[in-house]
């Protein structure tokens, strides 16, 4: 009853929407705000883990380096041994925090991807510039069948796109996209030159 | 055997590629020279970290016998292993690919497509001067140590040979405009281009402006280790020599300081002398010409060399100025290939122009079109860049200060008040050389590249043209993204170049530029 009483009641201020100008070229949704998608859940955990049991070997020899052998009065030892203990726990977090922050998204003419905590970096690599792609994966990785995918253009002898924690057949299939991409680019541009050259 | 072979190509060159050529063909025994010469010039310049060793030996009293031995023994391995290097070598030009085969246990072969070689150099060492032999190093992309090495050419055959391995990778439409030109060399020199000649004067200058201590650093840091300083100023030389400078400036303070100055002078004239010397040997007479689609810089007084550079594998150009050259108002200019195939083989330098004047730079661009469609010259001025680059940095210097004196007022630690005064000083010097930093870092946009501008005494001007950039990467932190500002990173083959804190809207527009030029079509860009 209440709903067809108010369906009645008229409200200037919502019955009239103001659409306004259509955006600006420039205000579309710049590179940094795309939304992407992320990479596997298990890949953070992996990294959970990994940072864990790292840094808590190395906490634990600290503290037992400072416990024995350093000439330190008992309090001094134990705020030592308690600071060391929460940057541990504080550095197996930010592992934890940075690896939930890493995706990726496929366009029409770049892969983008985009990590970071607290220096949030953008990538996009344009398939016309990719050289070679390679997929890796480590011991720990196959566990959760996981898989590194790298990107690299000319020059510098680093991957321009180190994309870690994809799944394997999410990889397979990204990896055959970009060749695929890469090829097609590349023989497009010999039809315009056979063209050019017939004319 | 390689006598023969200059004039065939020349009259068959259009007919079919090098006829000749397609067999395998061996090199002269003369590159057994050039093999032992290159090694053992390799094993001196590398071998100033061997000069404390000779030093203790010679103070150790080692027998002469024994160096000249060991020299004996040294030069005799390498011959034996430059003669068999020279019985395995083989290499042939096929249509379209240069093959190599060397090596005696592990055979290698190099099968190089000639559209993947980067740059040719052509060098002519003085002891092949009279014999008219010359050396083609062929530089591929991604091998940056093992490039196929041609040595003791005869040096018309390895003109005709570069000019092969060069044009035959320029079958484009222009180049196939040109062809009945072609026919006679007489003509095919009319398509050398002059892009720019160095006089010696301007190479003096050159090598006075840019001359560092980094090198004397680098010869006398091994020699100085070995010294036992407390001896010398112990010695009755140099006691005299104090007491000599004491009473020549009756130990009056200006006048000693009048005599130090002037030593400095003269140190900082004779590195100059030794800068300039280099430059001109190895520069003199410096020529830039355009042949075809490539560059070509030859000249080198005692080692004739000549580099040639594709042109359309230049990716950035690099305007350098350094403290004194902006006296006399001239630039470097450095033209920058894909990283790990620069043009000098051992310094790893790029082709470069040197003491130019800022109103030849459109002239010397002019004749190069395919780098650019307007017309390149220096940019007037620079949007400079955010503020919040030097608030971020500014505090830093003061650390050191600070923190000496809240230890020297807090706690009983003996702490100097000279050493916080030398902290203040030290911030304060830093302070303003982070604040001369910060005002000359800038940027210019253009329609078809963008300039960044940097530099602390020196000026830097980097030309990045929009359709050679391989990534771009934006990073922001929070705060920067509260207030709208961004570091870009563009990617290029010959490194990755960074604007900070420039506006967001800036760096997507660039992004944009970058991504509309290169995105939508591929074009060959390195």
């Amino acid at each position: 009853m209440n709903d067809i009483e108010h369906q009645h009641q008229s409200l200037p201020n919502t019955d009239i929407y103001q659409y306004g100008e259509p955006l600006q070229a420039q205000q579309l949704t710049p590179m940094t705000e795309l939304v992407l998608t992320h990479i596997d859940d298990n890949y953070p955990k992996l990294q959970l883990y990994v940072a864990g049991v790292v840094y808590s070997l190395i906490a634990t020899i600290i503290c037992l380096f400072i416990g024995f052998i350093t000439p330190l009065s008992i309090t001094a030892k134990l705020l030592l041994i308690v600071f060391i203990l929460i940057v541990a726990v504080l550095i197996i977090r930010l592992t934890y925090l940075k690896a939930l922050t890493v995706c990726y998204g496929v366009f029409k003419d770049e892969l983008i991807m985009r990590q970071g905590l607290f220096w949030m970096s953008t990538t996009a690599l344009p398939y016309t510039r990719l050289q070679h792609v390679n997929l890796s994966q480590g011991p720990l990785e196959r566990q959760y069948q996981l898989v590194t995918l790298k990107c690299f253009s000319a020059g510098s002898g680093e991957a321009e796109i180190n994309l870690p924690g994809l799944n394997a057949d999410t990889a397979e299939h990204l990896r055959q996209h970009l060749l695929y991409q890469a090829a097609e680019n590349q023989s497009s541009e010999h039809k315009v030159i056979t063209a050019s050259l017939d004319s | 055997m390689n006598d023969l072979q200059p004039q065939e190509p020349d009259t068959q060159k259009n007919a079919i590629p090098c006829a000749l050529l397609t067999d395998w063909q061996a090199l002269s025994p003369w590159s057994i020279l050039s093999f032992v010469m290159t090694s053992l010039r390799s094993i001196f310049t590398n071998g100033y970290a061997l000069v404390p060793i000779f030093y203790a030996g010679w103070t150790n009293d080692i027998s002469l016998f024994w160096i000249i031995d060991g020299a004996a023994i040294l030069i005799g391995l390498l011959t034996t292993f430059a003669f068999i290097q020279w019985r395995k070598f083989r290499y042939r030009v096929k249509v379209n690919q240069l093959d190599v085969k060397r090596g005696l246990f592990f055979t290698k072969k190099d099968e190089i497509p000639l559209n993947r070689i980067q740059n040719i150099r052509f060098e002519q060492p003085f002891y092949f001067k009279p014999l008219n032999l010359a050396v083609l190093v062929i530089e591929t992309a991604g091998s940056s140590k093992d490039e196929a090495r041609l040595s003791a050419i005869n040096a018309q055959h390895a003109h005709v040979l570069k000019q092969q391995l060069l044009q035959l990778q320029h079958e484009d439409v222009e180049s196939s405009q040109l062809k009945q030109n072609e026919n006679t060399p007489h003509q095919s020199l009319a398509l050398t281009q002059p892009i720019i000649t160095r006089s010696l004067k301007e190479l003096i200058l050159f090598g006075f402006y840019q001359n560092n201590f980094i090198w004397f650093a680098i010869i006398a840091g091994p020699i100085a280790g070995q010294i036992e300083w407390e001896k010398i100023v112990q010695s009755a030389l140099f006691q005299q020599l104090i007491t000599w400078v004491n009473h020549t400036t009756h130990e009056s303070f200006i006048l000693q300081l009048v005599l130090f100055v002037g030593l400095f002078i003269a140190g900082y004239v004779l590195f100059s002398a030794i800068s300039i010397i280099a430059s001109v040997l190895k520069y003199y007479p410096y020529t830039l010409d355009k042949r075809q689609q490539t560059l070509q810089r030859s000249g080198g007084i005692i080692a004739h060399q000549q580099d040639a550079l594709a042109i359309k594998r230049i990716q950035v150009i690099h305007f350098h100025q350094p403290l004194l050259a902006r006296v006399v108002n001239r630039w470097t200019l450095y033209l920058k290939q894909v990283k790990g195939n620069e043009v000098e083989e051992k310094t790893k330098q790029h082709m470069l122009i040197p003491a130019v004047k800022p109103n030849e730079i459109e002239q010397i661009f002019h004749p190069l079109s395919s780098l650019s469609q307007t017309p390149i010259r220096l940019p007037e001025g620079y949007m400079p860049i955010n503020i919040a680059w030097l608030y971020k940095r500014i505090w830093l210097p003061f650390i050191p200060f600070t923190a000496l004196s809240v230890l020297a007022l807090l706690t009983p630690l003996p702490i100097d008040k000279a050493l916080i005064e030398v902290a203040l000083v030290a911030a304060l010097i830093v302070c303003a050389l982070l604040f001369v930093r910060f005002k000359r870092w800038g940027y210019f946009l253009q329609h078809d590249a963008v300039w960044q501008h940097s530099g602390l005494f020196g000026k830097h001007w980097k030309r990045i043209p929009f359709e050679k950039i391989q990534h771009v990467k934006i990073i922001q932190t929070h705060a920067q993204k509260k207030k709208q500002l961004a570091y870009i990173e563009l990617g290029l083959a010959s490194g990755a170049i960074v604007l900070p804190y420039i506006a967001i809207d800036t760096a997507n527009l660039i992004a944009a530029r970058a991504f509309n030029t290169i995105s939508p079509h591929y074009k060959q860009w390195i």
